[in-house]
């Protein structure tokens, strides 16, 4: 393990924390790691003298927790958390699942309508067997354009895809910390 | 030596190493690890949980090489502390001496 490996391990478990007192605690070993290095230690020696990580950050936590009475008492915030998961799940029932379900129907008949137009000029053959040349030339370059429009909707569709997957990531994680109390910053 | 145990009696070597002479996180990582094998990253979590209880105060020091360095100072507060621990450390510690006494003279009748 680096340096680096070791900061980026930190504070990925002290990510509850809040960000001034992760930068407190980072800017610490930061110094550590200096005067280190002034002395003519490795980065290896370094870290193996400092030890897991993981003690380090569950010291850490362990101290926050006991300062902090809002994150304090398992039960009281378990029940805290099974109150706001019924109440989110009915909420998300009732205002949330019509309309994403209907944007998410919509998303898929707009791809139906996408590939039918890219792949109608086959199609258009069809129209040769039935009704004869003139006919067909006329058909035939509708459908070309159909095609272009297609191909176009496609391209935009899977932007939106993607830009609803986020959306759609991003609620779900809100929901998850919402339930569990973690903070992000 | 055992993890619960060595955790309390550390609390109580760093504030006396501090109230001898105020120094860096640094400094008093190597100062204990020299006698007493330790995690020494798991210092600074005691270090800071020291400060905010009020037992230590920090104030950033020049240094010839290298930015300034936070060096811990004990507080009044911390002294007192301090004091107590020792206290209790001696009672425990004293306890302790003749509960092994007895039971190695036990041992060799």
């Amino acid at each position: 393990m680096v340096k680096n490996e070791f900061f980026r391990k930190l504070n990925h478990l002290l990510r509850e924390l809040p960000k001034k007192e992760r930068d407190e605690i980072l800017a610490d070993f930061e110094e550590h790691f200096t005067i280190g290095f002034n002395e003519g230690k490795t980065e290896e020696e370094i870290i193996q003298e400092l030890g897991d990580p993981k003690d380090i950050a569950n010291a850490e936590l362990a101290d926050y927790d006991a300062t902090n009475p809002a994150r304090q008492g398992g039960a009281t915030s378990a029940t805290r958390s099974l109150l706001l998961a019924i109440v989110l799940i009915f909420f998300n029932l009732v205002v949330v699942a019509g309309p994403a379900f209907g944007i998410f129907f919509g998303f898929i008949g707009l791809w139906f309508g996408a590939i039918c137009m890219v792949i109608s000029p086959l199609l258009s053959l069809l129209s040769y067997f039935q009704s004869g040349f003139d006919a067909f030339l006329f058909t035939f370059f509708v459908s070309l354009a159909c095609c272009g429009v297609g191909l176009l909707l496609s391209i935009a569709l899977i932007y939106i895809g993607k830009f609803l997957w986020y959306v759609c990531a991003g609620y779900i994680r809100f929901t998850i910390d919402l339930i569990t109390g973690r903070k992000r910053s | 030596m055992n993890v619960q145990f060595k955790k309390g009696v550390l609390e109580l070597c760093v504030l006396v190493l501090i109230d001898t002479k105020d120094q860096y996180g640094y400094e008093l990582a190597q100062n204990i690890s020299k006698k007493i094998e330790v995690a020494e990253g798991t210092l600074y979590p005691l270090l800071r949980r020291l400060t905010k209880e009020g037992y230590l105060s920090t104030y950033l020091g020049e240094s010839t090489e290298g930015p300034p360095r936070k060096y811990y100072s004990i507080t009044a507060e911390g002294e007192q502390y301090m004091n107590a621990l020792i206290n209790e450390w001696k009672q425990f510690s004293k306890a302790v001496d003749q509960f092994i006494k007895e039971g190695a003279g036990h041992g060799e009748e």
